[in-house]
């Protein structure tokens, strides 16, 4: 069924306003102190950057979220790799069992768990540090990265490294050689989508992590919710939270085209 | 044997994070909710407070049909966002990129992005009094901090009407079109072709996102905590007052609440899948 131009034009321009319009009112605000309703625009006066940047939180948690959500893409692909191998190129008795139970992170509301998690984690010695925080979004990107790139093998050749094999390459230079660049653009996506996943988590930052370790939804989230703050230190943050995220996400894009690799696009769970 | 011992070990660092780090802290709570305040093991004294409790039943049922009302019309918008983008057009790839930027913002960002958007003295607002629709702040509908969840639902829709939307996409532009052209031939209308061919072959895909979608907004804590109403309480803000609150706190009760939060959402969903799958062996999938 084809649709008539006029048609997917109209839909196309009401889509493009409903998504963009939100961000008209963050970009105003972001450069302006003071916008009374009802004028239509503020007046345009730099806004609060200048006090954002020297209060001398705000940087340091850019900083802190990278270091945080880069470890936890990086070790959730790592720890992921072989399970997730094995899920896409063999067949196994409970094999839809474990892709089950690797779901349920995903669906139980992290409420439900964050509090029983905090007082393992004071046994263990995991609580209100970095290694702590590290392992509790481990906990919710490993099984998510494990499926997203299971995806990704369904559609690997695995009779490539019994070839490279036969011709005299060893286990290492056949994983190096053959199996990554096979799988390359589908560990790309998976990284990033962890990454983004990892950035936007507060709740875990706020229960488990150290006080002294924030990272950006634990500098901005009180900027809303004690509200004596001006809505432009809030926009002006905010953009600051967003930028990075949007450009890992255009980083990703290319692979993430639906043509380019569609398992990916079917379990793709970027909520 | 081999083989057998290295599925075991592929399996290894998932099995000991998750056994360490998820079943245990659940075990934990279910634990919790087992307890009094004193430590010690107290039946199931503590769940039949909660389900005697109106709060909780309210929160519940307030979180669903806010979750139930995103999640269908997140569905209905993706489909037709995604039928509007399969063809080949000038300006396509600006189209997908607009389409799917969002999938990226942190929820965070989208709750405070649509406070300045939605509430009483924000731009909408702005531009409604500018166009002669409102004459005064009060004249603008709680959009935002809404006890009926409108500022939720609207957050949640826009960020998931992208990601719906490219599932669907993804097989709008697979097998989908092959099926469609031949019921063309067979001379299969417009209407018939979009409800026997076009939407049976996508059911699969928004029933996995949607899902997805379901239960992500339902156990979503950012959102109802920056927008929701503090009459009416998401599930998760009520979960975390119930356990930090000075004013609310009860451990115990908190910790039942949290099994029982988890229960009902499983059910829902197994419900779900239920309904699908019987739904697709009637279509003959």
């Amino acid at each position: 069924m084809r649709m008539g131009a006029r048609a997917r034009t109209a839909i196309l321009a009401l889509a493009a306003a409903a998504l963009l319009l939100p961000l008209a009112p963050l970009l105003m605000w972001s450069a302006a102190t003071y916008w009374r309703w009802p004028a239509a625009v503020p007046e345009f006066d730099g806004g609060y950057w200048p006090r954002l940047l020297a209060d001398g939180r705000i940087l340091p948690a850019l900083g802190n979220s990278l270091i945080l959500s880069a470890s936890v893409a990086l070790l959730s692909l790592a720890l992921a790799f072989f399970a997730a191998k094995a899920l896409g190129t063999r067949n196994f008795r409970g094999k839809r069992l474990v892709e089950l139970l690797l779901l349920v992170p995903a669906f139980i509301p992290q409420i439900a768990v964050v509090f029983g998690m905090q007082a393992v984690f004071m046994r263990l010695g995991l609580y209100s540090n970095f290694a702590g925080l590290l392992t509790a979004h481990l906990v919710f990107y490993v099984p998510y990265a494990t499926l997203l790139l299971s995806a990704v093998f369904e559609g690997y050749d695995a009779s490539l490294e019994e070839q490279a094999r036969t011709l005299g390459a060893g286990r290492l230079r056949t994983a190096l050689h053959v199996t990554l660049p096979a799988v390359r653009s589908g560990i790309i996506v998976t990284g990033v989508f962890c990454f983004i996943g990892s950035w936007s988590v507060y709740l875990l930052n706020n229960v488990i992590g150290d006080p002294r370790f924030k990272t950006l939804p634990s500098v901005i989230f009180p900027l809303v919710s004690v509200g004596n703050n001006s809505y432009s230190t809030m926009a002006a943050a905010v953009i600051v939270y967003i930028l990075p995220v949007l450009a890992a996400l255009a980083l990703a894009s290319r692979a993430l085209a639906p043509e380019a690799s569609p398992g990916i696009v079917r379990n793709r769970g970027l909520v | 044997m081999k083989g057998r011992l290295s599925l075991a070990l592929s399996f290894l660092p998932i099995a000991v994070l998750m056994g360490v780090a998820y079943v245990w802290p659940v075990i934990a709570v279910v634990w919790g909710s087992l307890s009094g305040d004193d430590g010690r093991f107290a039946g199931w004294r503590n769940y039949s407070e909660v389900l005697n409790s109106y709060y909780f039943w309210d929160s519940l049922l307030f979180t669903f049909r806010v979750s139930l009302v995103s999640t269908a019309v997140s569905v209905a918008l993706a489909i037709a966002l995604a039928m509007a983008l399969r063809d080949s057009f000038p300006g396509k790839r600006l189209a997908l990129f607009v389409s799917q930027y969002n999938l990226s913002i942190p929820r965070l960002a989208a709750a405070m992005i649509m406070v300045f958007l939605l509430s009483q003295t924000g731009f909408l607002s702005s531009l409604a009094r500018q166009a002669g629709l409102t004459e005064s702040i009060g004249d603008f509908p709680w959009l935002v901090y809404d006890s009926r969840g409108i500022g939720l639902m609207a957050v949640f829709v826009w960020k998931f009407v992208p990601y719906i939307g490219l599932s669907v996409l993804g097989i709008l532009q697979g097998a989908s079109a092959e099926y469609e052209q031949q019921a063309a031939t067979l001379g299969v209308g417009m209407l018939g072709r979009f409800f026997h061919v076009i939407l049976p072959t996508v059911v699969p895909a928004v029933a996995v996102s949607s899902i997805l979608v379901f239960a992500s907004s339902f156990g979503d804590y950012e959102v109802p905590a920056i927008l929701g109403s503090p009459q009416r309480r998401s599930v998760s803000v009520m979960l975390y007052l119930k356990y930090v609150d000075p004013d609310m706190k009860d451990p115990p009760e908190a910790f039942a609440m949290m099994a029982l939060t988890s229960l009902a959402l499983m059910a829902a969903i197994l419900t779900y899948r239920r309904l699908a799958a019987s739904d697709a062996r009637k279509r003959g999938l």
